[in-house]
């Protein structure tokens, strides 16, 4: 059976300008990393942009980049990382709430009116997790949406195992006081929901 | 350690199916082909600073960091002096991420509002990844822009002129109104630091190499430019010595050619146009024909107000002006000896324009027993022949047909017109009998000839000849200044004063005959300006047929003008006048 080609392979052809290597590659890690900015960041336009240089930087910047030292996707979420980092330095600023306008659309296959109780809800939950400071929001979501272990996590930040512990700790905390009004209404949402599926199968 | 997970840190699942309500979306279209837009330019040869989009509408703030090196502060681009201190600030580069640096924002409630957190404890520990390394993505595309201080690479966005400059002036207006509080706070310390950031600044400017070189090269060519213009400017006041100023600042723009096309050796001209040690022989090349292209270009200009010039004086000739207006202002000579001759004690020898002593004289009488009477003189001469001795007792013929004066021949300069009701006789006798006295030769005196006086000849007094003066006849001078005659004769444009000022000239009208006959040309009168403001003495130098030179004459007749002066007395001048006719 042939193995899958491996990140590394697919750069080294990708940097000899190889473009459906680099798409390929571009394809494997581009969800999550977009992800992770957006979490992040809370705006389309800039976790686009972040996403945008850091595949980039693998083209202009190979160097940086050391497969001896951590897979591709370690380097990928620490660009992604560096560059959001970057721009709340140069913005001066970080995202407020005031600012976070923009909702994802979910899925329009949805009941309207638990359509907007899930809005309603996830933007609950997306206003408490930037209530988080940077750090704790980015080893949150590193750690519960994109499913990384301590280690990576560590990798990416750049801080050890310990710190990105308390960093989690507290942000969980955190999130628990002030989302603990939606917890049982998200259970029975849940509830809810497999009901919903029940029917529609 | 290993990536197993930890129970205590897995979370609840409350909380994770709560976190699990807040979708991200997936990446868009566009952003999938800008992607691949990007990585096929990447690969195109075209440069990669072309697309540097990190964060492109972030980016001039991402380049654009500066440091205070006295207080070890970042501020933003736009302070060219450290707000606290006044020290001039120097560009930094984009700093690496450093994970200290970051974990410090932890607790930073103006950012993060993050309250009552407390400091992680291990984040002092080395980090898993290298910044270098961590940072991988973050500053790969401006960082090296900010490394090389030397090049800063300005990318113009499309949008339009009005737009960005309200847009740098909404920043010059916002730099103001950040540094206005510190400026009232503290009005002379801020003026200070600002002179004083200022002028570091220019001092550092001026170190550098070549500056002042290059500052002292455009100094001289300026100057060089504005003292040719001046030089020339200048010499369209001066006529006589304009040609003399063209060829000296032709030859010193040559001179100044070479001057530096010797002075710039090599390298040093080359430095000076900061150009390459190699291109230093076109460097030199270049000087020279910039400066032969200013010379010529001065040449240009000097040659267009010349020949304007030149035109101008063609279409005032056309308008009949008169044309022997250009003398220069007389010399004031030395007077003759006082006294020596004539009625005009003190006041010269004679018409010639020289001062010398006139001489001469003359006498007669009609052989009559008693002495010469007492009278005036007739009117003097020396160009028209004597036709009419004086007599005291003329026989005047009833109705001549020809009425003739009598004369005398002598200078009319020395013997001036004596308009007094008196019989000719001897100006020096006594006598009221009226007699012509014992001489002989139709004269009046003891003498011999047609004159008055002792002497022999049509003159007066001793001598011999005609004239006055005693000895042999000579037509003495007085010259201009000299005062040989007074104020009555004719002057010549260099003589006088201030010249005749014309008031009005008529034009002369064409004759009908003229017409026909297609004449053209110029008719060239001499008159004379009398002191009493006519027009006299009219002399066609030269004519033109058909009546033309009588119109000229006639229009000459009418010309109004206030009279030359000499010594502020009025007097009568020659001048030329030059008709034009012309047909159209």
């Amino acid at each position: 059976m042939p193995e899958r080609t491996t990140d590394e392979v697919l750069l080294k052809r990708a940097g000899e300008g190889d473009q459906a290597a680099f798409l390929e590659l571009y394809d494997r890690h581009r969800q999550p990393i977009f992800r992770f900015a957006y979490r992040l960041l809370g705006e389309v336009d800039i976790a686009e942009d972040v996403t945008h240089d850091c595949f980039l930087s693998l083209i202009r910047k190979p160097e940086n980049f050391r497969p001896e030292r951590a897979p591709l996707r370690t380097y990928l979420f620490a660009a992604a990382r560096n560059l959001a980092l970057k721009y709340f330095r140069d913005t001066g600023r970080e995202t407020t709430l005031d600012e976070v306008t923009e909702e994802p659309q979910l899925s329009p296959r949805q009941e309207p009116l638990r359509k907007l109780l899930d809005e309603e809800l996830a933007a609950e939950v997306r206003r408490a997790v930037f209530t988080l400071p940077p750090l704790q929001r980015e080893a949150l979501i590193l750690f519960e949406y994109e499913g990384l272990s301590l280690n990576e996590i560590a990798g990416i930040t750049g801080a050890d195992v310990g710190a990105v512990k308390g960093r989690l700790y507290r942000a969980r905390e955190r999130l628990k006081s002030i989302l603990r009004p939606y917890i049982d209404s998200g259970q029975e949402l849940n509830r809810g929901r497999e009901i919903v599926t029940l029917r529609e199968a | 350690m290993g990536v197993e997970p930890e129970n205590e840190f897995v979370s609840d699942d409350e909380l994770k199916s709560l976190l699990e309500r807040w979708n991200a979306p997936g990446p868009s279209r566009v952003l999938d082909k800008r992607i691949a837009t990007s990585f096929a330019r990447e690969f195109s040869g075209a440069d990669g600073l072309s697309q540097s989009v990190l964060l492109p509408h972030r980016r001039e703030e991402v380049v654009s960091m500066k440091f205070c090196s006295r207080c070890e502060e970042e501020f933003a681009d736009k302070f060219s002096f450290c707000p606290v201190d006044g020290t001039p600030l120097t560009p930094v580069s984009a700093k690496v991420e450093d994970p200290s640096l970051t974990v410090s924002r932890d607790n930073d409630p103006s950012v993060t509002k993050a309250q009552g957190t407390t400091r992680p404890a291990v984040q002092a520990s080395e980090p898993f990844v290298e910044p270098a390394y961590a940072a991988a993505g973050a500053s790969s595309g401006s960082r090296a822009l900010v490394q090389r201080e030397e090049y800063h690479l300005t990318i113009m966005n499309d949008t339009g002129l009005v737009s960005r400059l309200a847009h740098e002036l909404g920043d010059v207006a916002h730099e103001y109104q950040l540094t206005w509080p510190e400026f009232k706070r503290d009005p002379f310390g801020f003026t200070k630091r600002t002179f004083v950031g200022y002028g570091n600044m220019f001092m550092k400017f001026l170190r550098k190499p070549n500056v002042l070189l290059a500052m002292g090269a455009a100094m001289l060519g300026m100057l060089a430019l504005v003292g040719a213009v001046m030089l020339m400017d200048r010499s369209q006041s001066a006529t006589t010595s304009r040609v003399g100023l063209i060829v000296f600042s032709v030859i010193a723009g040559g001179l100044l050619v070479a001057l530096f096309s010797t002075w710039l050796g090599r390298e040093r001209g080359a430095a000076v146009m900061g150009a390459e040690p190699s291109d230093s022989r076109s460097v030199v090349a270049a000087m020279i024909t910039s400066f032969v292209f200013l010379f010529a270009i001065l040449g240009v200009i000097v040659g267009i107000n010349y020949k304007q010039r030149g035109l101008i004086a063609q279409n005032n000739g056309e308008e009949s002006e008169v044309a022997d207006q250009i003398f220069d202002i007389p010399n004031e000579q030395p007077t003759p000896d006082p006294g020596t001759a004539g009625f005009n004690k003190g006041s010269g020898g004679g018409s010639k324009p020289k001062p010398e002593k006139a001489g001469g004289g003359g006498g007669g009488g009609r052989e009559e027993s008693k002495p010469a009477s007492f009278g005036k003189l007739p009117q003097a001469s020396l160009d028209v022949p004597q036709i009419l001795p004086p007599d005291p007792k003329p026989v005047l013929p009833k109705n001549p047909a020809l009425p003739v004066a009598a004369t005398v021949v002598a200078d009319p300069m020395l013997v001036p017109p004596d308009a007094r009701v008196l019989p000719y006789g001897d100006y020096k006798s006594k006598s009221t009998d009226p007699s012509s006295g014992p001489g002989s030769g139709n004269g009046i005196g003891d003498g011999k000839g047609t004159g008055v006086g002792p002497g022999e000849g049509g003159g007066i007094g001793p001598g011999r000849g005609g004239n006055i003066g005693g000895g042999d006849f000579n037509a003495g001078g007085g010259g201009p200044g000299g005062g040989g005659g007074g104020y009555d004769r004719v002057f010549t444009g260099r003589e006088v004063t201030s010249k005749a000022r014309l008031l009005s000239k008529p034009e002369p009208q064409y004759t009908e005959d003229a017409r026909k006959n297609q004449i053209t040309g110029t008719v060239v009168l001499k008159v004379v300006f009398q002191s009493n403001g006519s027009v006299s003495n009219i002399r066609t130098v030269s004519g033109l047929p058909y009546g033309l030179t009588e119109r000229a004459i006639a229009a000459a007749r009418q010309i109004k003008f206030v009279p030359a002066t000499k010594d502020g007395h009025p007097v009568s001048m020659w001048m030329q006048l030059e008709y034009n006719f012309n047909l159209y």
